[in-house]
């Protein structure tokens, strides 16, 4: 490993497992017991102290010529065991007392090094709760040299500190890689008072555990453990917290700060962290995604699919690298396939393949590339051929990028390319993208007036900008009168274009609200009604309706003959983005001579067209998104008229509207699935992400089921079928493996895949979890340092944190209390056991200064109460 | 010897020697109605030629009183505290001086006197005299008195030990050495068994003696001061005892304690004097309180 991190390195630890637990074996091991060792030294030599002067005494005795001595020896009789007792207990209580001053002043570390004496306070062996956090997130996949993975390692770590358990211990094992999850049921062990599996159960489930494609989480997993430990009230002591983890660099939490539940975790159980990896090299596919995922294949013609992938290397980022991309369109609903669905018969349909190079100290790379469909027409007669619906809905085809790092000599990533691309899950990465032929256009006019200024109505603008008639059109235009627009009829459309909005009712401006709410795109355009005049109270109610945050000015005439011009300078819109490079050219000869000025809203939106001079705010089309389902509205301040301006006779009417409704519905995630959209490509769910379908569109039996995947996810026969883990919560499931998956109700996937309701959506490995870098040593300290003190794992011998006791930490100060008790406890014994009751209060001092002098005498006595008989 | 218990018995010469019986004497007693059988020779005439009744008069028995003084000249007498609060005398000094002040008050009243000095045995016995002479004989006896000292450890219940006290002996010899009915004063520290010492006063009360128990204490003995451990060397040949003084302390007062409740109790249970002489205070006042007690004690026996 290029470096490894040592979290409060304490080396030299117990390394040899055949000794007890509590045995310190090494002069180094004694040293650091203590904060200052010459002290715990200075207090063991002090001990001499009261034997001494406890022999002096001995030998200092004064000879005494006694008469009464048969009553001396028969007193002495009587007392000889009392007066042995009481002799040793005392010098045993004083030579404690110095013992206890030297070690107490010398900063004894409890657990730790010490943990002999945390082991005979009550740290010994059974009853202890160990919370085994493993992180096999996306990064434990890592393969170090001899193709092992990190993985393994950590395992083997983990099992080794779980067999150096006790039967009476309880382990409970977290999955630290996201989806976070606890292997330890809760009833095991319950009759004791404790939860968790035995050493033998955990060590069994520790050994089964494979890498993750999600990221590291070590810190809910931490989060979960803290709560355990609140929950199991564990005394700190019998309570052990170990982490293994490589704590590679794209761990996420490590730029986030600690939670509050975790500071001082330290100091709640004896925490135990293994080491942090070294760099390794990792080349990856961080995402890909179509540049739309709407298409609109038009029959005989060849369609292409843009798209994006993104190319990411980690560790040995100085020599520059050759890679292998290859990105391929598949089939997942038996066309171009053998008519079955799953993932080997994911065939592809278009595929580009291409080496190329990051260079040296180049860490990404966005390579675009361009999927040809041969024929759209086959593509859809193959759908209905597989059983799809075809015509009612769109097709959808995943699609797969994936990476291999070329060797030097030329090879593939095979054995010989570890040390280049360590990590191979995350060598590919999915999209999906929905071909449609046709996208259904529903144009409300009012079709009782005959011509407008220019001879042409609006609908008739819009039909010939969209559907011109060449045989080779995408859109299929339908004119709806205002008075028959039903909701009904517009579930048909993927656009409703409003011409005549003066002429909705409110109940109908309503049913539109809904519709775009529910995902569908409504472009409202200003109405030109000619000589009558507009009633511009349709304004409100429509923005009432529609719940849009944009605002309306009054209607505007240009000051400057022709007409003014349009903010040539200003950015394409995202959605025409294929279009961006002429854009300037395209918005240059309009002309505009009446609008009506609008202004985007606090709730966000995106102005398309602006006049030219005017704010940024202030716009003629602006695009403002609908509910969660993706649908938009886009309003235009401009109405279908040459009396209005002459856009419509302009060339950037077509690309506006056909490009614009494409690039709107191809950029939508989707109806009936809200997921976290992922860092590349809309709609993309990161493995491990729980995902919601709506029950209005699947039903209560909702169910995804993965429909395409590369050889680095899984063999050729796995299916993954995902159950919904809550019906009537909104269907949530968590998706771990990546792949394509497809969606569908309680009949299947398959079936759905053919109509308006099928859709695919992509799971990819947590990309940004794959940077095998070496973590920041200093981010990374000051981390885990904030969890308090913690000891790191050997991985030689991963138990000695056991039997270190682990979480070390000065108990000076209970020895101090102890050592108050001892000073108490002698002065109340030399009291007791020196009748000091007769000797009037006389002091240690004085008793010993009186002794060396030779005036050994106290009063007291017999002669008081004798002197009255004598008398 | 001589000049200090002529110090010690001075202001005592005040009172006779009287016996608490009645008898034939010189001084009247009292009057008691007359009895067939009475000796008509004491009856008093002057009262029946007056009363027409029969009186005889009683008179107080005047007795020669003979004095058995013994003193302990064992080892354990030749003890004498050091220190402040020790005493000024050993105690068989002390001893010897209070068995010279008696002999000197019974000569002086004609009362035959006899001294014994024991220790294991005894050692040395003068005659019973009332002689004036005689006391510079008790006085020469207890000056030439040697207490014998036996440091050497022999055990404390090895049998014949030179100079350890052994009244089982003493009182064996004097029962059958005194023949009359004596006054047995015994000045010893009494470091012997209690049982011993009331078998001993058992037999005397049985042959009719009355017994004075004067029992010398050196203060230290009765105290125990000490402070440090010593190492405390027996008298009469007890051994050494290297012991710590202060924890031994209560457990020694009560042994002595029990010791002296127990002769005490003796003494008493025969009808026996006793008294405690500690050899720091005057013996002059105890003495004094002891002779007034026993003469307000006169013919109540």
């Amino acid at each position: 490993m290029a470096s490894e991190i040592f979290i409060e390195e304490v080396s030299g630890l117990i390394s040899v497992s055949s000794v007890p637990p509590w045995w310190v074996t090494s002069q180094a091991q004694v040293a650091g017991l203590w904060t200052t060792p010459g002290l715990a030294l200075a207090g063991a030599l002090l001990i001499a102290v009261p034997i001494i002067i406890h022999l002096l005494f001995r030998i200092r005795r004064k000879r005494m010529e006694w008469g009464a001595m048969r009553f001396l020896l028969e007193a002495f009789k009587k007392q000889r065991r009392r007066l042995q007792v009481e002799r040793w207990l005392l010098l045993v209580v004083r030579c404690l007392v110095v013992l206890l001053l030297g070690l107490a002043l010398a900063g004894p570390m409890l657990g730790g090094a010490g943990g002999w004496l945390g082991g005979l306070v009550g740290g010994g062996a059974g009853g202890r709760v160990v919370h085994v956090v493993l992180d096999d997130g996306l990064s434990s996949g890592m393969e170090e040299i001899g193709n092992q993975r990190r993985l393994e390692g950590l395992k083997a770590q983990a099992m080794g500190l779980v067999e150096a358990l006790d039967e009476a211990d309880r382990v409970v094992v977290w999955r630290a890689g996201v989806p976070v999850e606890k292997l330890a049921g809760e009833s095991v062990g319950s009759e004791e008072g404790l939860v968790g599996l035995t050493p033998r159960e955990a060590v069994a489930a520790i050994e089964g555990l494979m890498p993750r494609y999600g990221g590291s989480g070590v810190d809910e997993a931490l989060v979960r453990v803290s709560e355990a430990l609140e929950a199991e009230r564990v005394a700190p002591g019998r309570a052990v917290v170990a982490v293994f983890s490589d704590f590679a660099r794209g761990a996420g939490y490590l730029g986030e700060a600690v939670p509050t539940e975790l500071e001082g975790l330290g100091r709640r159980a004896n925490l135990a962290l293994s080491r942090a990896a070294g760099a390794s090299s990792n080349v990856q596919v961080a995402g890909v995604s179509p540049r739309r995922r709407l298409v609109v294949v038009e029959p005989g013609l060849s369609a292409t699919v843009a798209a994006t992938a993104v190319l990411r290397r980690f560790g040995g980022v100085a020599e520059p690298l050759s890679v292998r991309l290859r990105v391929s369109l598949r089939a997942v609903d038996g066309a171009g396939g053998d008519g079955g669905a799953g993932v080997e018969r994911a065939s592809a349909l278009a595929e580009v393949e291409r080496v190329v190079r990051l260079a040296a100290g180049q860490t990404e790379l966005v390579e675009n590339v361009d999927l040809v469909l041969p024929d759209g027409e086959v593509v859809f007669e193959a759908q209905d051929e597989g059983g799809g619906e075809g015509g009612e809905g769109g097709r959808w085809l995943a699609m797969v990028a994936e990476v291999e790092a070329l060797s030097d000599t030329g090879g593939g990533a095979g054995s010989g390319a570890v040390g280049l691309d360590g990590l191979r899950v995350d060598d590919a990465a999915y999209g999906a993208v929905e071909l449609r032929q046709r996208l259904r256009v529903g144009v409300v006019e009012d079709v009782s007036v005959s011509v407008g200024e220019a001879g042409l109505r609006a609908g008739q603008w819009l039909e010939a900008a969209l559907a011109p008639g060449l045989g080779v059109d995408g859109f299929e235009v339908s004119v709806l009168a205002p008075a028959g627009l039903s909701e009904e009829a517009m579930s048909r459309l993927d656009v409703l274009m409003v011409a005549r909005p003066d002429l909705l009712s409110s109940p109908a401006w309503e049913g539109v609200g809904r519709y775009a709410g529910d995902g569908g795109l409504v472009w409202v355009w200003m109405p030109s009604a000619g000589a009558e005049g507009v009633d511009w109270g349709f304004l409100a109610v429509m923005r009432q309706q529609l719940g849009l945050g944009m605002s309306f000015g009054g209607e505007t005439s240009a000051e400057v003959e022709g007409g003014r011009r349009l903010d040539e300078g200003a950015l394409a819109p995202r959605a025409l983005s294929l279009v961006a490079a002429v854009w300037g050219d395209l918005v240059r000869p309009v002309r505009v001579s009446r609008w009506l000025p609008l202004s985007v809203g606090e709730g966000g939106g995106e102005v398309w067209l602006r006049l030219a001079g005017t704010p940024d705010e202030e716009g003629l089309l602006v695009l403002e998104p609908k509910g969660d389902e993706g649908g938009a509205v886009l309003v235009c301040g401009l109405a279908l008229s040459p009396g209005w301006s002459n856009l419509v006779t302009r060339p950037i009417l077509v690309p506006l509207l056909q490009d614009g409704v494409r690039g709107v519905l191809g950029g939508s995630g989707g109806g009936g699935l809200s997921s976290p959209s992922a860092s590349v490509g809309a709609g993309s769910v990161v493995s491990g992400e729980q995902v919601g379908l709506d029950r209005g569109v699947y039903g209560t039996g909702a169910r995804v089921e993965r429909k395409a995947a590369s050889a680095a996810h899984g063999s050729a026969d796995d299916r993954v079928s995902v159950e919904p883990t809550d019906s009537a919560a909104g269907l949530v499931a968590a998706l771990v493996e990546p792949g394509v998956y497809g969606a569908g109700d309680g009949s299947g996937v398959d079936g759905l895949m053919g109509s308006d309701r099928g859709m695919l959506f992509p799971v990819n490995v947590a990309a940004g979890a794959g940077d095998t870098g070496a973590a920041d040593v200093e981010q990374l300290g000051a981390w885990l340092g904030a969890l308090g003190p913690s000891l790191t794992v050997d991985a030689e011998s991963p138990a000695g944190v056991l039997s270190a006791g682990l979480a070390p930490r000065d108990f000076g100060w209970e020895l101090l209390w102890v050592l108050l008790g001892l000073v108490l406890l002698e002065m109340v014994l030399a009291r007791r056991f020196s009748h000091a009751s007769s000797s009037e209060g006389a002091s240690v001092a004085r008793r010993v200064l009186g002794h060396l002098r030779g005036t050994d005498v106290t009063h007291g006595g017999l002669g008081g109460g004798r002197r009255g008989r004598a008398a | 010897m001589d000049l200090r218990a002529r110090m010690a018995v001075e202001g005592l010469m005040s009172g006779t020697h009287r016996s608490p019986t009645q008898g034939v004497s010189a001084e009247f007693a009292q009057h008691r109605q007359y009895a067939v059988g009475d000796d008509t020779r004491f009856l008093d005439w002057k009262v029946a030629a007056k009363t027409d009744k029969l009186y005889l008069k009683q008179f107080f028995k005047e007795t020669n009183l003979d004095l058995a003084i013994l003193v302990d000249t064992s080892g354990s007498m030749a003890f004498k505290s050091q220190g402040k609060g020790s005493a000024p005398w050993r105690k068989f000094d002390y001893a010897a001086t209070a068995a010279a002040a008696l002999a000197h008050l019974a000569i002086h009243k004609q009362d035959r006197v006899g001294l014994t000095i024991f220790d294991d045995q005894v050692r040395q016995a003068t005659r019973l005299s009332n002689n004036t002479n005689h006391w510079r004989t008790v006085t020469a006896a207890l000056s030439a008195a040697d207490v014998v000292v036996t440091e050497q450890a022999m055990g404390p219940d090895a049998p014949n030990v030179p100079g350890r006290t052994d009244l089982a002996s003493l009182f064996d010899q004097m029962t059958a050495k005194l023949v009359r009915k004596s006054l047995v004063v015994l000045i010893s520290d009494l470091f012997d068994e209690s049982d011993v010492i009331e078998q001993g006063l058992a037999k005397l009360r049985f042959r009719g003696h009355d017994v004075l128990i004067l029992h010398v204490m050196d203060p230290m003995e009765l105290t125990f001061p000490y402070r440090s451990s010593s190492e405390f060397c027996g008298l009469e040949g007890e051994g050494r005892l290297p012991v710590d003084a202060v924890a031994l302390r209560k457990a020694y007062l009560d042994v002595v304690e029990a010791h002296l409740e127990k002769v005490e109790a003796s003494a008493r249970g025969f009808r026996f004097d006793y008294v405690l002489l500690k050899t720091d205070e005057p013996m002059g006042p105890a003495l004094s309180h002891f002779l007034a007690r026993r003469n307000a004690l006169i013919g109540k026996r």
